[in-house]
């Protein structure tokens, strides 16, 4: 039988993943189905585009692309559950673009006008199961915020070390098993179960060793939502049959849990350039790079979606850093014109580059050494 | 000393403020020339390609000030950084960065002061200290301070009063853009003029009672809203959307703010004609103007419609 509620929301990097768990472990299953939302595709985005202000930052689209399938799947509640700079608002305009569809839906947004309000959230998802108890919600929402801090640690640690892998795709596979498990936790047991499962297999990976003449390639800005609908490692991949280490920053619990406390930490780091904070995580950026470049990375590369102001804000600073620490940076913007041929180019010939520079780099020193 | 201010963005938000707090310290100001086809060229140089329009003839605007420095003897240039009004009050972040991107593009000497409610730094912090930075003593800061702020008071009311008069006229226009955007030479006025040549009379949505007295209108038409200078553009829309013919919203390309609030709002607007202009840096004017005119057609037939039925 059909049930009462059926619940869609919108694809956010790997995040949907515990978020679909969080709910299917919080709702009254007799009376709720909660959708999971379709990986996003090209359509996605096009239909997104279709409905969307022009010039709205491209997240923005690709939700509404995500809407737009959940209601055609049978959808009557949605959720948006992101946090960006601009999340805040973008619900509201999301609600009425689907009512002018004509379409009806009860909508929920995890955030209030003044952030996230624990209290104000159980009462908003007590549609979805009147019995809910808030300890249980407390329970399965800290749940959820451990297994996404977990998940992120895994992530990190498979990206950093992508490039490293001996056998191609290893880290691919546990990927998505991890996915799939994520699925099953339930409990505090279940995930610790999960933790250590996954740190073995992780432990069991076999990575080659850094190399001197390894390229280091640092990725920073806006990237969980940006990189839509290409795969979570698609630059990884990209760089994989070259001589690279690629090392990302940016992960959601780097946004939901330290930001407060790191905040402080940034502006230490970003200050011999900027005083100010200038929104999102455009002066997390700042700090990365700088972090990067005292680490002795080669190059840079600054992604954001279309329209992101914070990461745009941070442009002319990051240009003023590459001048004066003489490091290049390459820019990539993702709008929903983007094609992955497109940025492959552009990786490769960035990687070339990077090469060229550092040959040459050896090149010089050696000829220093003659001359002593 | 001599200040330099770019005649952009924020500048055109508070008009009498920040002339005023620093001529009552005896400092002399100087402003940017109006936006010209080099200051316009000089902002796309200095800019990142992909932020607003508005934003890159701020940078022209600073360009300009910072050739003129040395031969007028320009102290300082000054921009202000304003963020946060209250907790749920803010601007479009582009504003957050402004001082922070003219420090690292030019070579020259700026200050800022910085609005923060987020970081307790208030309006009345942020002029104080700045006066104390420039070496004036803390009393003559308040001083200052507070008759400047008593003077874009005074200022705001009589633009409302003079508004409120015009809107007796039945050829009424209401124009929904930021002040820093219909006041431009290049981006606005050309609207404007139109308008006017053609005997219209423009309202402009930014002049409104909550300048006055802060207001919460705009909740009628978008309750989530939080920018503080789009929630007076629509206390504006509030105010004035029964007593014009038409409504043209003028943004720059590509605003994120503008481009959702204005979406939002022309979804609740009825029974209005409605253009909505998005001018970009290689806006030929001859599109520019089809569409005033066919604007302008639409509303004199509409006037039409209505003289009929009276
Ligand atoms: S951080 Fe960027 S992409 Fe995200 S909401 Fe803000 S402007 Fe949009
Ligand atoms: S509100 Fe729009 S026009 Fe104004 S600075 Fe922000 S992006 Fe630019």
């Amino acid at each position: 039988m059909r049930k009462k509620y059926i619940v869609g929301f919108p694809v956010l990097g790997n995040y949907y993943i515990p978020i679909y768990n969080f709910l299917n472990n919080i709702v009254d299953k007799e009376l709720v189905e909660v959708l999971m939302p379709n990986k996003i595709t090209d359509e996605t985005i096009v239909n997104g585009a279709k409905v969307s202000p022009d010039f709205v930052c491209v997240p923005f689209k690709y939700n509404m692309g995500n809407y737009i399938e959940a209601i055609e799947k049978g959808a009557n509640v949605l959720i948006q559950a992101g946090g960006g700079c601009r999340y805040g608002y973008y619900f509201e305009l999301q609600e009425q673009i689907l009512k002018d569809m004509g379409n009806d839906f009860i909508f929920i947004s995890f955030l209030e006008e003044e952030g996230l309000n624990i209290k104000k959230l159980y009462n908003k998802l007590k549609i979805l199961n009147p019995n809910l108890r808030f300890s249980e919600f407390c329970y399965q929402g800290g749940l959820a915020v451990s297994t996404v801090k977990i998940m992120d640690d895994f992530e990190t640690y498979m990206r950093n070390n992508y490039n490293l892998q001996i056998n191609e795709n290893e880290f691919d596979k546990i990927e998505e098993e991890m996915l799939n498990d994520i699925l099953k936790i339930n409990t505090l047991s279940k995930l610790v179960k999960f933790k250590n499962k996954y740190v073995k297999k992780l432990k069991q990976v076999n990575l080659r060793k850094i190399n001197n003449d390894d390229i280091k390639i640092g990725i920073v800005g806006e990237l969980f939502t940006s990189m839509e609908p290409f795969s979570s490692f698609f630059i990884e991949k990209e760089l994989l049959n070259y001589k690279c280490i690629v090392k990302r920053y940016t992960t959601v619990t780097y946004l939901i849990l330290q930001k407060g406390f790191a905040k402080k930490k940034v502006m230490k780091k970003a200050s011999g350039y900027i005083d100010y904070h200038f929104g999102a995580d455009g002066p997390e950026t700042i700090a990365h790079t700088l972090e990067l470049i005292d680490k002795n990375y080669d190059g840079i590369i600054h992604i954001k979606p279309f329209g992101c102001s914070p990461e745009i804000n941070a442009m002319p600073i990051l240009q003023k850093i590459s001048r004066e620490k003489n490091i290049p940076i390459m820019y990539l913007t993702f709008d929903e014109q983007t094609t992955s041929t497109g940025i492959k180019t552009r990786i490769e010939a960035f990687y070339d580059m990077l090469k060229m520079k550092k040959d040459q780099n050896y090149a010089n020193i050696k000829e220093e050494k003659v001359y002593e | 000393m001599k200040v330099g201010l770019p005649k952009a963005m924020i500048t055109y938000e508070y008009p009498v403020l920040y002339t005023r707090f620093f001529e009552l310290l005896g400092i002399e100001v100087v402003f940017s020339e109006d936006t010209n086809t080099k200051i316009l060229n000089d902002g796309i140089k200095y800019s990142a390609s992909e932020t607003c329009l508005a934003n890159k003839i701020y940078l022209g605007h600073v360009a300009n000030l910072v050739e003129r420095k040395d031969k007028e003897k320009i102290d300082y240039i000054f921009i202000p950084r304003v963020a946060f009004f209250d907790k749920k009050e803010t601007v479009c972040v582009k504003f957050y960065a402004l001082y922070d991107i003219c420090k690292n593009t030019f070579d020259a000497k700026f200050i800022t002061l910085n609005v923060d409610y987020s970081c307790k730094e208030t309006e009345f912090k942020a002029f104080v200290s700045l006066g104390i930075r420039l070496g004036f003593k803390f009393s003559k800061s308040v001083m200052a301070y507070v008759r400047a702020k008593k003077a874009q008071d005074e200022y705001n009311k009589k633009e409302y009063n003079t508004q409120v008069k015009k809107l007796l006229n039945n050829k009424n226009i209401l124009v929904v853009a930021h002040p820093y955007i219909e006041h431009d030479k290049y981006i606005g006025y050309p609207v404007i003029k139109y308008l006017k040549d053609n005997k219209y009379n423009v309202i402009y949505s930014d002049v409104n009672k909550g300048i006055l007295k802060s207001s919460d209108e705009y909740k009628k038409l978008s309750k989530m809203l939080y920018w503080k200078y789009n929630k007076n553009l629509l206390n504006g829309i509030m105010e004035y959307s029964d007593k014009v013919k038409g409504i043209i919203f003028i943004s720059t390309f590509p605003c994120g703010p503008d481009a959702m609030v204005n979406d939002l709002v022309i979804r609740k607007i009825k029974n209005k004609p409605i253009l909505n202009l998005v001018i970009d840096e290689q806006d030929a004017s001859a599109g520019l103007y089809t569409r005033l005119e066919s604007f302008v057609d639409i509303l004199e037939q509409n006037n039409i419609v209505v003289g009929g039925n009276v």
